[in-house]
């Protein structure tokens, strides 16, 4: 724009800001009956073996400069997303580079025969052939092609047409196997035995029970009964970068751009599986294009062959997934029915509940579906519970993580079933839920906690209790944001064609996690007992004055890099982010770590680095103390600048003292445990769902209006980003509800889709509702600044919502999912029948 | 049965067959040519960002193939290759075009718009500079197709309305959701093209 236009008003100013989250703050010190927290004046003594922790962790809440503020991701991070340099592995490209290509089974249960690749592999630019025949023993393909889908061979050619070329050019005999991929086939009496002595019966199902209290006389003494079925059909993330990786030799030494969640694992399965040295493979994986959990496995299981290919051709190669092979390698969520019978009080107190669950458990046997996810289900208050669990082993995809792990597959069912019970006893579904939902002060017990608890030292008398733990403020400010009261009293109430209804679901999830990190007792106990996932991490000042974080976690377009700086930064005294720098992604650079997930990002990994930042400050003040001859009490630090309190005149900067270190360079490392299976407090997620639908009673279409989407989440570091992120998963885990796997039409069950987006219709520009995020500050006092991990705390309960405000606004209840104008019109239909 | 595919496509569409968008499958399963396919080569010009690219491509080879595997200009980014999702797409004589369904020769000779030419890291564009601030990519894979759309309707257009920006990316998927974000980005990127807002 040229210089001399001067408008005569002055001019808009365009800055990062929130555009309409609300952030409702929690004081620091609470009544612990109430709203979670501590009582004045408390000290948190935990468990039987007396942990002792601090009232706060060593950084409470309090005067901050860098957390909290909204403020754009680092620069270094997120502007090479704008400028088209991110490095996706897809963007990976070498000059001599091969092209691979899949050749997938199209059945869904077979074993080849006969592979003939004579033809193929004299096609033109064919560099190489992979099958179970020349597949390295180290990592041979499955015998068995247990899905649609299953790799068969890997072509190798001078581009990705001459690769297709070839791949169809390959000769294949199948024999085809008896198959059951979806639920109706795998319960039917003539399903094939897909156990294979995977300890599981014949009728590939073993049933659990889990039970306590005494469901029989609960049920005797329930004032209202009720019983329920809902199907939930499964889902799949469809993140925009495709499934693959690149794999380039140097001498003995290889080096692998993936897509996923982590390095370091994935650099062992490809050590293992090409039988080398872990310290021969450096792999890279900085920027992802959306991995949503379900991505992993389905680059990973391919790098060692691709590793392998590469080695036996001396070229890079590439490989990339079409969207439909995507598909049958990436973790879905499950296909499930659950069927529910409720027994409640006439004041809407549910005495019991008894769930049985048939879970489609793709070709990994049992245990798969988290046995039916129950310990996401909030219901910890009820006294009394019997859950039946059957987990079928199937001939269809793997399942697991998938934008979130056991939520809205299970909470699809789980909240209508709230809302049917609410109106069963004759009371709002908001007031029921509060009435239903455990708080601050509830105790479990590891019988009741269910199956992602597990014993933790913080156990006290056999239980643990939920402290910081926002449930009530969820509910009642969710409540607010959407206006609650304009919910019609009657379902489908209102006149006219097209008509308007709210909908509330919760969810519970277990990513509101806290660890344990360096120096505290928790940490030497769970490492010394083995097999616990420890996230190392290392900081580093140089002698320019910059801090450099190092650690493994890639970026799938979460920007924790950037929350953990803004830690880091207010740990050591900085106002603002220009001197942190990021060394992340690359096993040649950061130190070993498990993957991330499930909003364990930020506190493990993060909480790691700010351990070490905390060691660092300490040794930073050492240093100057001598430096100055200044007591450390005595000492302040301010933007790389340590002075004294009486006599700002001395002074040293932080680069000084990394100058005048060995090495010009001051290191220090340290590390965070994940406690075991959940945190070491009931701390876990709790988040909200409130939304507002329109639907057209003359075709059934209906209309995703508005939605105030709540999450309990600790002090939220950066809001901006908070805001950013939680519209994503507003909206994916809103099309959960209307989108199942993409199967044929004319193979249901069988055969997916092949045309990518077409047949899997994702939300566009022009279906996103408007929204409002909903941060409630609940602070976590056994962590860095109050924080928690809450990326997933209000995940599940979209879906669940939508079925909710649709009854809202029409008087149909949706139970077979996945919502469709046809069964909107159909319920319409059969509603107008009765009346 | 024959299954639908880019390449399936292009071959028949290569071989002169009207295509007919209903029972289109059946039409490439009678007709496409048989294996192997007579690969032919081409070479041509391609005016990108300006300056002007020799690349050497068969005659099935797609336009995003031509930019980002044989000119090395790998900003714009391929997902679905199946003309659904947008990610793709680069400008073609000031119109968006899915790369990944456009033929290289189709496109030969042509002026060609990438997110190479809209600003790098020295020099940003202010749609990269507002959608920074904005949070408008979250994992960043589509930001290279939609930015170039929105380009080409602020060249149009200067003072686009909300409803006018998401019609105009319509064609553009967001696996992250970054829509209201993307919105909101090209209607201020607009008011600082014309002089009206400054970025902080
Ligand atoms: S990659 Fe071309 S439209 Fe999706
Ligand atoms: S930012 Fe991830 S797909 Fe748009």
């Amino acid at each position: 724009m040229s210089q001399t236009q001067r408008p005569r008003t002055p001019k808009r100013k365009i800055e990062a800001g929130l555009h309409s989250a609300i952030i409702v703050n929690q004081p620091m010190v609470r009544n612990f009956s109430t709203g979670g927290g501590h009582s004045p004046g408390d000290t948190l003594v935990e468990g039987d073996e007396k942990i002792v922790t601090k009232k706060w962790q060593g950084y409470p809440p309090e005067n901050l400069n860098v957390v909290g503020k909204p403020q754009p991701p680092l620069a270094e991070v997120a502007i090479p997303r704008y400028t088209g340099k991110a490095e996706y592995a897809t963007r990976i490209s070498f000059p001599n580079m091969l092209f691979a290509k899949l050749l997938a089974s199209p059945h869904p249960r077979a074993r080849v025969r006969k592979l003939d690749a004579t033809k193929a592999a004299q096609m033109p630019g064919v560099a190489y052939i992979l099958s179970a025949q020349n597949a390295p023993k180290t990592y041979p393909f499955p015998e068995e092609l247990f899905f649609q889908g299953s790799i068969v061979a890997i072509v190798a050619a001078e581009t990705e047409d001459l690769a297709e070329d070839a791949v169809e050019a390959i000769d294949v005999d199948y024999e085809v196997l008896p198959f059951a991929s979806s639920l109706s086939q795998i319960m039917s009496g003539n399903a094939p035995d897909l156990s294979q002595g995977r300890g599981q019966r014949r009728g590939n199902t073993a049933p659990s029970v889990v039970q306590y209290g005494d469901v029989e006389k609960a049920f005797q003494d329930a004032d209202i009964i009720k019983e329920f079925t809902y199907y939930y059909a499964g889902g799949v993330v469809a993140p925009l970068q495709p499934c693959g990786s690149v794999a380039k030799w140097d001498g003995d030494k290889v080096t692998v751009w993936g897509h996923g969640q982590g390095i370091y694992p994935p650099r062992a399965i490809i050590a293992r599986g090409l039988g080398i040295d872990p310290k021969n493979v450096r792999f890279i994986n900085k920027w992802n294009g959306g991995t949503f959990g379900g991505v992993r496995q389905a680059s990973e299981k391919f790098y060692p062959w691709v590793a392998y290919i590469a080695k036996m051709t001396g070229r890079p190669v590439k490989l990339t997934l079409t969207k439909d092979q995507e598909l049958a390698h990436m973790q879905v969520k499950p296909e499930n029915i659950q069927k529910f019978k409720v027994g409640a009080k006439k004041d809407g107190r549910i005495v019991v509940c008894q769930r049985e669950y048939f879970v489609n458990n793709g070709e990994r046997s049992g245990g798969g579906g988290g046995n039916g996810g129950r310990s996401e289900l909030y219901l910890h208050v009820v006294p009394n519970w019997k859950e039946i669990g059957h987990d079928y082993r199937t001939n269809s995809m793997t399942i697991g993580a998938s934008r979130s792990n056991m939520q809205q597959e299970f909470k699809f069912g789980w909240e209508q079933m709230m809302d049917e019970m609410a109106e069963a006893v004759g009371m709002d579904p908001v007031q029921f839920r509060l009435l239903n939902v455990q708080k601050p002060g509830t105790k479990v017990s590891l019988a009741s906690g269910g199956p992602t608890m597990a014993p933790v030292p913080e156990i006290e008398n056999g239980f643990l209790t939920y402290d910081s733990f926002a449930s009530v403020e969820v509910m009642e400010e969710g409540m607010k944001a959407i206006g609650w009261d304009k919910r019609n009293s009657v379902p489908g109430g209102n006149p006219g064609r097209v008509k308007r209804g709210f909908g509330v679901a919760m969810s519970q999830h277990h990513a509101g996690r806290v660890g344990y990190h360096e120096g505290e007792v928790g940490f030497e106990r769970v490492v010394k007992r083995g097999g616990a996932d420890v996230y190392e991490s290392e900081i580093e000042l140089n002698a320019e004055g910059n801090i450099i974080l190092r650690f493994a976690q890639p970026d799938s377009g979460t920007n924790h890099g950037t929350g953990i700086a803004m830690a880091i930064a207010e740990i050591l005294g900085f106002t603002n982010l220009r001197h942190i720098r990021l060394l992340w992604g690359d096993s040649d650079l950061a130190p070993p770590a498990p993957g991330w997930n499930s909003g364990l990002t930020t506190q493990l990994q993060g909480g790691a680095l700010c351990t070490a930042a905390d060691k660092l400050r300490k040794d930073l003040l050492n240093r100057a103390s001598e430096l100055l001859k200044v007591d450390i009490g005595r000492l302040q630090i301010r933007d790389a600048v340590i002075s004294s309190k009486d006599d700002t005149k001395k002074a040293v900067t932080f680069a000084a003292l990394a100058r005048s270190n060995e090495g010009r360079v001051i290191r220090q490392h340290a590390s965070c445990c994940h406690p075991g299976a959940i945190g070491r407090a009931m701390n876990r997620g709790i988040g909200a769902c409130f939304v507002e639908v329109e639907v057209d009673t003359w075709t059934g279409n209906w209309r995703f209006i508005r939605a105030a989407y709540c999450h309990d989440t600790g002090n939220v570091i950066n809001p901006l980003l908070a805001e950013a992120d939680m519209n994503g998963s507003l909206v994916q885990s809103s099309q959960v509800a209307t989108e199942a796997i993409p199967w044929d039409r004319e193979f249901p069950g069988t055969r997916h889709f092949s045309v990518g987006y077409l047949s899997y219709r994702l939300p566009t520009i022009m279906d996103v509702p408007e929204q409002t995020q909903v941060f409630v500050n609940s602070l976590e006092p056994r962590w860095y600044f109050g924080t928690k991990g809450f990326a997933e705390t209000a995940i599940g309960a979209p879906p669940g919502a939508i079925a909710n405000a649709i009854y809202n606004a029409c008087g149909v209840r949706i139970r077979e999912h996945p919502i469709t104008k046809e069964k909107i019109m159909a319920g319409l239909k059969a509603k107008a029948g009765r009346a | 049965m024959m299954r639908y595919s880019r390449r399936n496509f292009l071959k028949a569409a290569g071989a002169g067959i009207t295509l007919t968008a209903i029972e289109g499958e059946s039409l490439f399963a009678a007709v496409a040519p048989p294996l192997p396919t007579p690969i032919t080569k081409e070479r041509a010009t391609f005016i990108i960002n300006g300056k002007p690219l020799v690349a050497e491509y068969e005659a099935r080879t797609t336009l995003w193939e031509v930019i980002a595997v044989k000119l090395g200009l790998t900003g714009t980014t391929r997902s679905c290759n199946r003309a659904s999702c947008g990610a793709c797409s680069v400008l073609i004589d000031g119109t968006p075009f899915y790369s990944c369904h456009t033929l290289a020769m189709e496109a030969a000779g042509k002026k060609i718009f990438t997110i190479e030419g809209l600003g790098d890291e020295k020099n940003l564009h202010p749609l990269q500079k507002v959608g920074y601030l904005y949070m408008a990519a979250d994992c960043g894979f589509c930001t290279a197709g939609w930015s170039v759309t929105a380009k080409a309707l602020l060249d149009k257009n200067l003072n686009p309305s909300a409803d006018e920006v998401k019609s105009a990316l319509a064609g553009h998927i967001c696996r992250c959701a970054a829509y209201s974000a993307i919105v909101r980005t090209v209607v201020d990127t607009a008011a600082v093209l014309r002089g009206e807002a400054e970025i902080i």
